[in-house]
């Protein structure tokens, strides 16, 4: 029926909602709409005079609209517009989570590894790497600290290591904490 | 008579919860048993039943319960009251009790 699609219209337009509960709200309202216009018809009027007890039953579209955002919450359906919907942050925050459990930037404070290595750089470095080649810089633990060196040769289940400065050192595999894979410079 | 309206409105809020309680319903449904049972004093323009319902909804203390699908192609949605909607309604019972009795005291009148 038009009227009642018509009035819809103005509704919808003026609450301004998130597609969902746009869809939701417009099925409720035909629903209620149509029972009302069935109730009255059953008189002997016409459509138009139908339509017209109908409307001032229902009240004002635009107002009834306004009143509507305001009840669903105006800054919620901004969130919802704006930023999808909140299955999408919990995914999102979910998968940045397990992306820094398996990954972690580092500070490079000297220039002992440099030219490789520059001081002032940032490394990501991943955390479940097995194979390792020479060439690479790998992260590492001792007393506490993350340390990082340069990988010279494998031997093995060990790895011989250069932190700069003719100062080598030689490690399990399994004592490696993860493998520079980006560094800023 | 603004602060009627609002009085209104506040009564027609555990209204709603009171008929939830008692058994899914959907809009027009609520409407017309508000209407029926209040002797059409809560007989507000029906479209503004929805604005409560959803305020009433994203307060947790209504939800929807089922959908209903219609020969004539309309879907019908059921509300129904939640756990905290019934503790509301019964915190409002009991003040609405009260106020009723102080108001006939102070009044010495037999209304309510």
């Amino acid at each position: 029926m038009d009227s009642i699609e018509n009035y819809l219209e103005k509704v919808m337009t003026s609450a301004n909602l998130f597609h969902k509960d746009s869809c939701r709200v417009e099925s409720e309202l035909r629903d209620h709409l149509h029972e009302i216009f069935d109730s009255k018809n059953k008189r002997n009027h016409s459509k138009e005079e139908v339509w017209k007890m109908v409307e001032q039953e229902f009240g004002d579209a635009q107002a009834l609209g306004q009143e509507i955002a305001k009840a669903k919450g105006k800054f919620l359906t901004y969130c919802k517009k704006s930023f999808l919907s909140w299955k999408s942050w919990v995914l999102g925050i979910g998968i940045v989570l397990i992306f820094f459990s398996m990954a972690s930037f580092f500070y490079i404070k000297n220039a002992r590894l440099a030219p490789i290595l520059q001081e002032d750089s940032i490394v990501l470095a991943w955390r479940w790497v097995s194979d390792y080649s020479p060439g690479d810089i790998v992260i590492y633990k001792n007393e506490g600290q993350y340390r990082y060196a340069l990988v010279k040769k494998i031997d093995g289940k060990k790895l011989l290591l250069s932190r700069g400065e003719q100062e080598e050192i030689s490690l399990e595999k399994n004592a490696i904490w993860g493998k520079v894979i980006v560094q800023t410079r | 008579m603004k602060s009627k309206s609002q009085f209104l409105k506040g009564c027609i809020r555990t209204s709603v919860l009171q008929l939830l309680s008692e058994k899914p319903m959907y809009g027009y449904q609520i409407a017309t048993e508000l209407a029926k049972r209040s002797e059409d004093i809560f007989s507000l323009g029906q479209g503004t039943l929805y604005p409560m319902l959803y305020s009433l909804e994203k307060k947790n203390l209504i939800k929807t319960s089922h959908t209903e699908f219609l020969d004539n192609g309309r879907k019908r949605l059921y509300y129904t009251i939640t756990e905290s909607g019934f503790e509301m309604l019964e915190e409002n019972k009991l003040t609405w009790f009260e106020v009723v009795r102080a108001m006939q005291l102070v009044l010495g009148t037999n209304y309510g």
